[in-house]
């Protein structure tokens, strides 16, 4: 029994229709081997990013996790590592971004295989193609909401993190078989022709660009945008040439306040924070007992250079002042806190609380700061006083905080 | 597929009667099962979430969007550029980048959400569109003068080629 009729329809059906010569298995490999990595990179520091929110702590879960992910949770801690939070998103958002022009062009190489005639030849090769669909749609899926959301817009109605990490889950799966099936024609391909060979020669017959040329485009535009993420990663000069991303160059306030200025991630007004909340009024709980802004001053005052990094692959990294977290420990008459839990002035919003892990709470260089380079804190940055945590996602350094409870 | 010095045996010969039926190895069979498992799974954890039709169309959208709309349209583009009378490469290239940058950076550069970025940041957005514009007219600019090097170049190459044979 035939489905279908032996020869195929006309249009991308027949192989004329496609004309670029340097389409090929060799093409296919080079692009998959500089892939893998990529994806790898990006899909180990998105589950990192997941583990580094401590969702099994407190109220800090942010979707609610199945069991396999709880297991993860309860499984790693996230130690207090100063730069391993902005290291880990610059590298998710990097690599995402890099990847992105090499996803494009492998697309555009075996898409003729979209089209291929019967287009089910059999029980096999109809779950291939759906595994493919799973492959390419879950690869589209989780890189454009990745970027949407870099952006500030939010053109979908659904709760962005459960659906990029569970697309991401999808997408891995459909990898995983794909890359059993195609690496070993991937590695047969790159042993018998070589990597560079290839590379030295022209256009061939009948084309318009070497395969050295596209490969060079490809490249290209991976470094134009991999720059886009790198300067709002590592900051200082860098920061200028992000000329497109939201974080980049013209991304700070400039008050005047140059202590001040730098990269906000949610302002006073926005998380609805008003003056007379941080006035004269303000009052710091710590399990029982109450802080003015001037007691807190009035303090043994440590001083300690760490970034806010954000989930969204950028960083300011600055010299932040304030009290221990420690030592605030030792007054409510806990030497040793296995848990932190605080809370913001922010009236509502998921993250006008976190709970800090044992080690985020301990560590030497967990401040509750009150100044930045040596001036007070403005009201963006969490006046009268915020969360500063060696490796923490940015918003568990949480801001205008009014309530401190220690837990042994 | 590795082939032996007498060559393959006749397909009936290789192939086990499942293999015949289904068209591969049971190993993947088994592997294609825990791929549609796992993402079913995955696919699961979404299904009790508000909206959660719309994740699929996005999925599917995706998917459509890519092979229907964007491919053909680049592709159409491109083959536009064919016929022009000069190197085609040194327009494809910067507009190839320059289509690259849009398509990563346009709800910034198209301003699809200024109030939330103002709202968020203590900023008002910098002007995107005018910095691609710039961006993609400094790329052009660019492939204008590496031609024009190359071009410069050739003549005097073939100049020197001719002293060389005589002329």
């Amino acid at each position: 029994m035939r489905l279908f009729p032996a020869k195929p329809p006309p249009g991308p059906f027949r192989e004329a229709f496609w004309r670029s010569p340097i389409r090929g298995t060799w093409l296919s490999s080079v692009l998959s081997a500089a892939l893998l990595p990529l994806v790898a990179i990006t899909s180990f520091t998105g589950f990192a990013s997941h583990v580094s929110y401590e969702s099994e702590l407190g109220r800090n879960e942010t979707f609610a996790r199945d069991p396999v992910t709880r297991l993860l949770d309860d499984t790693f801690g996230w130690p207090a590592a100063d730069w391993l939070f902005a290291v880990n998103q610059g590298l998710h958002v990097i690599c995402g971004l890099l990847l992105f022009p090499a996803l494009l062009a492998k697309l555009w190489s075996v898409i003729p295989k979209l089209f291929e005639w019967p287009p089910v030849r059999n029980a096999a090769h109809a779950l291939e193609r759906a595994g493919l669909a799973l492959l390419v749609g879950g690869s589209l899926f989780v890189l454009a909401t990745g970027i949407i959301n870099l952006q500030y817009w939010y053109p979908w109605n659904f709760a962005f993190v459960p659906a990029h990490y569970y697309g991401a889950i999808v997408f891995l799966a459909g990898l995983a078989v794909h890359v059993a099936g195609k690496i070993g024609v991937v590695r047969k391909t790159l042993r018998e022709e070589g990597v560079k060979a290839p590379l030295r020669e022209a256009a061939p017959a009948g084309g318009t660009i070497s395969r050295r040329g596209a490969l060079a485009v490809v490249g290209g535009g991976s470094l134009l945008l991999g720059l886009q993420g790198l300067g709002q990663v590592v900051g200082g000069p860098l920061r200028n040439l992000s000329l497109l991303s939201p974080r980049g160059e013209g991304s700070a306030p400039s008050t005047g306040d140059a202590a001040n200025d730098f990269q906000i991630n949610k302002t006073a007004r926005r998380a609805r924070v008003t003056p007379e909340m941080v006035g004269p009024s303000y009052r710091l709980k710590v399990n029982d007992q109450t802080f003015s802004r001037d007691d807190l001053l009035a303090m043994a005052q440590t001083s300690a250079t760490l970034p806010i990094a954000c989930v969204e692959g950028w960083t300011a990294t600055r010299r932040w002042t304030g009290v221990r977290l420690k030592d605030l420990a030792k007054l409510a008459g806990i030497d040793e806190p296995g848990e932190l839990y605080v809370e913001s002035l922010q009236p509502s919003g998921g993250f006008r609380q976190v709970t800090l892990n044992g080690a985020q709470a301990r560590d030497d260089r967990s401040l509750l700061a009150l100044k930045v380079e040596g001036v007070d804190l403005s009201m963006d940055h969490g006046y009268p006083a915020r969360l500063i945590i060696p490796g923490a996602p940015g918003v568990h350094n949480t801001k205008w905080v009014a309530k401190i409870e220690v837990r042994a | 597929m590795s082939t032996t010095q007498q060559g393959p045996p006749p397909e009936h010969e290789r192939k086990g009667r499942f293999a015949q039926r289904y068209g591969e190895s049971p190993l993947h069979l088994v592997g294609f099962a825990l791929t549609f498992a796992v993402a079913g799974w995955a696919a699961l954890q979404l299904a009790d979430l508000r909206n959660a039709f719309t994740i699929l169309v996005w999925f599917a959208g995706a998917i459509l969007l890519h092979d229907l709309v964007l491919y053909p349209a680049y592709t159409a583009l491109d083959r536009a550029l064919q016929g022009a009378p000069f190197g085609i490469n040194y327009v494809r290239v910067p507009a190839m980048l320059s289509g690259l940058l849009f398509l990563v950076w346009f709800p910034l550069i198209l301003e699809r959400s200024p109030g939330l970025y103002r709202s968020v940041t203590g900023v008002e957005p910098p002007d995107y569109l005018a910095r691609w514009l710039l961006i993609t007219a400094a790329l052009f600019v660019g492939s204008l003068v590496v031609a024009a090097l190359r071009r410069a170049r050739q003549p005097r190459a073939g100049r020197a080629a001719r002293a060389e044979d005589g002329v």
